[in-house]
């Protein structure tokens, strides 16, 4: 048992030397989050939720006379819409244009010449032009929605006349001035209540539980790229610490370490004990670094532990068996750059179909797929002990891999070592 | 010339080692490909409506429910799907999923209520917090907006008709309602105000075609694996003195400028051969417009280049080892990448991250990117992000070379 403590503890000693190691155990996982975490809240001004900056919008009025023009330019630019919008007005299409071309302004409205007029009289309508920057969703969307919004109130009056009238005229009742007045009145009355109402009409029910859920799935997505970073990182950190045994091999002291009485397994099993120790320090330093800066919440005590000896023992035995294929540590560069990677990205697809609305669609068969890799396995715990659901089964399945890859990585590495 | 030695020298060493050449250009494909997806990438293309799904359980049956399904199928932003009662239950987890964005419940007796005048609110279940359910939920707003207008003209209207005895039964007047209500969602079709969506790259009243998920992760890729090329051309320099190597050359004729020339030289090409390529698999692949304006691409491509060979040239000079090169290129990379909007549209992101955002030269690789595949500027897009990349190569480059001097 010595042996194989002697045989970590300098393995370890050599870990923790390495800038490399510490760069990417540590820094990248916890910079990558961070960015995430700053993007989507982080650096906001303390709110609870995310908040994006309001568009900035430029409404040219070309048609400054007509009522509904000025009413709808008005709307744009009230008090009202002043934490949605930040709108401007602007005399000139082509300044306005040249704003959104320039990355100035996120839309220009431009009402055109007749629009008022054109309200009443479909043949002569003249359309409202959005000019909006492609490169922007969010701004050009809400834009695009409080306009649709306002011009539904506008043409609504037009609608229940003529609607009105071809239904009067089906029981033979004549649509005349007074009558078509009375109609414009009634809708001139009901129409503004209505659009002030927001969701009138609708019993809204958040199937996510409103703002709060907000917020929460904010810290759903950060707890997942945390999550994801933690499984890709570690199991880079396993094998980048199990090079160890091909350094050695190409400095000539394993041979050597071999001519003493020492045991090839026990040789092994201190140099996986040193993985596992690397890979258990560098899971505690970054739940604890994660719970304090994002305030993520890994689960209940039981649970981490658990999946910390799972990703801890998983991710070493895999270090051990794909080391045990390599010659050298020219070979190890390129197989630890495409096969870790590859396999990586496999094991966290389930944590981005978490994430990535337009891909929970396909969560059962990431959630299946992903198991093909270790790091599927991985990430499973630990979505498992974020949810609150049991781990055992899953810890099982990891233990069952671990022992079945340090099996055949012992074997190769006996058997090479041997001729 | 012998700068162009060294470049070569440097060159040769560097496409040797293939696989990590076809890496540089590999894995950011793959990667566009990924992200591009995430990001709605294929949304548009397939022949499936892309309109966001509503799941519409109609428990009513009467002229008003009739009226919302056939606004519904009318508008450009949502469309129905229609539920059975026995799947009632699962509406709610449906809409939580993602698999439809909301999801509307109309009540039993609901027509015979608003046409007696009474509220009855439709349920409507969202998940506010996803960008479908937001946009889902605007979009039926308006839509049921459209649907009250349409009951308050059957009601006026009948209102109307029954003060002139035009209903002989209360059948009749129903009958007459459920007329005008369909009369009204009719006319909402010909509504005499429209919208005319313009974009900035088309001018045409139309969205833009290309799909927003590639437009976003093939620049954003080409900026980050160009990054990450940087790692084996300043290996060569921190290799070249370690190993003595230029010590010796520094015996020579050769002049220390030449010998950064040199490397800066090599770098600058093997970045810039990169982005060509990334360019040219983003036209053919994604459908992409780099090479639409071609002198423009290459003023682009030429200064995201120099500003990354700069900063190669840089580490190069400041690095001592390996490991260092790892830390020193590896960190800026993604936390360039990131602050720059390389990994998402700084749009989505908060105003102080957007400010950070925009001092960082990532970000003026991407605007003048973006200027030419989704604005469609030319050059003129390119002039302003081209010149702060150049900038920032000269600050790089001079304290590379101030560096170097003082070794």
């Amino acid at each position: 048992m010595m042996t194989i403590w002697n045989v970590a503890w300098k393995d370890l000693v050599r870990s923790a030397r390495s800038v490399f190691i510490l760069v990417f155990a540590l820094v990248l996982p916890l910079l990558t989050t961070g960015v995430f975490f700053a993007a989507f809240g982080g650096l906001s001004s303390g709110d609870e939720s995310p908040s994006i900056p309001a568009p900035r919008v430029l409404v040219v009025n070309l048609d400054s006379s007509g009522e509904a023009a000025i009413a709808l330019e008005n709307v744009l630019t009230g008090d009202e819409l002043s934490n949605v919008l930040d709108a401007a007005r602007e005399s000139d299409p082509a300044p306005a244009r040249l704003a959104v071309d320039t990355g100035g302004a996120a839309v220009a409205v431009i009402i055109p010449l007749g629009f008022s007029a054109g309200i009443g009289d479909p043949e002569s309508a003249a359309g409202v032009e959005v000019y909006q920057d492609p490169a922007q969703t969010v701004g050009p969307a809400i834009v695009r929605s409080i306009l649709e919004q306002a011009l539904d109130g506008f043409a609504g009056g037009w609608v229940v006349i003529k609607a009105s009238g071809g239904a009067l005229a089906s029981r033979s009742v004549m649509m005349d001035g007074a009558t078509a007045a009375r109609i414009s009145a009634l809708y001139t009355e009901w129409a503004p209540a209505q659009l002030a109402a927001g969701a009138g009409g609708l019993a809204v029910e958040s199937t996510a539980g409103a703002k709060r859920e907000s917020v929460d799935f904010m810290a759903r997505m950060i707890s997942a790229i945390m999550a994801m970073m933690l499984v890709f990182y570690c199991f880079f950190t396993g094998t980048a610490s199990a090079q160890s045994i091909l350094t050695e091999q190409e400095e000539g002291t394993l041979p050597r370490l071999f001519t003493m009485p020492v045991r090839r397994s026990q040789i092994l099993g201190g140099k996986m004990l040193s993985v596992f120790l690397t890979l258990a320090v560098q899971l505690i330093v970054l739940l604890a670094v994660s719970a304090l800066v994002f305030g993520i919440r890994w689960g209940d005590s039981l649970s981490v532990v658990l999946a910390v000896i799972g990703t801890g023992t998983l991710s070493a035995s895999f270090a051990i068996f794909i080391t045990s294929f390599l010659k050298n540590t020219k070979q190890a560069g390129m197989v630890y750059g495409v096969v870790v990677n590859l396999v990586g990205w496999i094991g966290i697809s389930r944590l981005f179909a978490e994430i990535i609305p337009g891909l929970s669609k396909y969560s059962a068969y990431t959630d299946t797929v992903s198991l093909v890799s270790p790091q599927g396995w991985a990430a499973r715990i630990w979505q498992e002990s974020m949810a609150g659901t049991p781990v055992w089964f899953t810890l099982a399945g990891m233990l069952a891999l671990s022992l079945v890859l340090f099996g055949i990585g012992v074997f190769k590495f006996n058997r090479r070592f041997s001729e | 010339m012998r700068a162009l030695d060294v470049a070569w020298k440097d060159v040769s060493q560097l496409v040797r080692d293939w696989r990590s050449a076809a890496f540089l250009v590999g894995a950011p494909i793959l990667f566009t490909l990924l992200m591009g997806v995430m990001m709605g990438g294929l949304g548009g293309s397939s022949e499936e409506d892309p309109r966001l799904a509503v799941g519409v359980l109609n428990r009513d049956g009467g002229a008003a429910a009739g009226g919302l399904i056939a606004l519904l199928e009318k508008a450009d932003a949502v469309r129905p799907v229609l539920v059975d009662e026995k799947d009632a239950d699962t509406l709610a987890k449906q809409v939580s999923d993602g698999k439809l964005a909301a999801a509307i419940v109309i009540p039993a007796g609901y027509t015979a209520a608003v046409f007696e005048g009474n509220d009855m609110p439709l349920r409507f279940l969202v998940d506010n917090s996803s960008d479908a359910g937001s946009n889902a939920g605007r979009a039926v707003r308006g839509i049921v907006f459209r649907l009250q207008a349409a009951v308050q003209t059957a009601v006026w209207s009948a209102d109307i008709a029954a003060a002139q005895n035009a209903f002989a039964s209360p059948c009749e007047r129903a009958a007459f309602m459920e007329t005008a209500v369909q009369k009204a969602v009719q006319e909402w079709e010909s509504a005499p105000v429209k919208l005319e969506i313009r974009s900035a790259a088309s001018q045409k009243p139309e969205q833009s075609a290309v799909p927003s998920g590639f437009a976003q992760s093939s620049p954003g890729n080409m900026v980050t694996f160009a990054l990450a090329g940087l790692i084996g051309a300043a290996e060569i320099i921190v290799w070249e003195r370690k190993s003595g190597t230029l010590q010796r050359l520094l015996t020579t004729s050769i002049s220390r400028m030449e010998i950064l020339i040199g490397h800066f030289l090599a770098m600058f090409l093997l970045v810039f051969v990169q982005v060509l390529l990334l360019g040219t698999f983003g036209q053919l692949l994604f459908g992409l417009t780099y090479w639409d304006a071609p002198a423009a691409f290459l003023i682009m491509a030429t200064a995201v280049t120099v500003w990354i060979a700069a900063m190669g040239l840089l580490i190069g000079a400041i690095a001592r080892n390996a490991e260092q090169i790892a830390m020193f290129s590896i960190v800026p990379m993604l936390a360039l990448a990131g602050l720059g909007g390389a990994w998402m549209p700084l749009e989505v992101t908060g105003a102080a991250f957007q400010a950070v955002g925009r001092l960082t030269p990532t970000y003026w690789a991407m605007h003048g990117m973006q200027n030419l595949i989704l604005r469609a500027q030319g050059l003129t897009g390119v002039v302003l992000p081209a010149a702060v990349l150049f900038g920032f190569a000269f600050v790089f480059f001079g304290i590379a070379v101030w560096k170097f001097q003082r070794e």
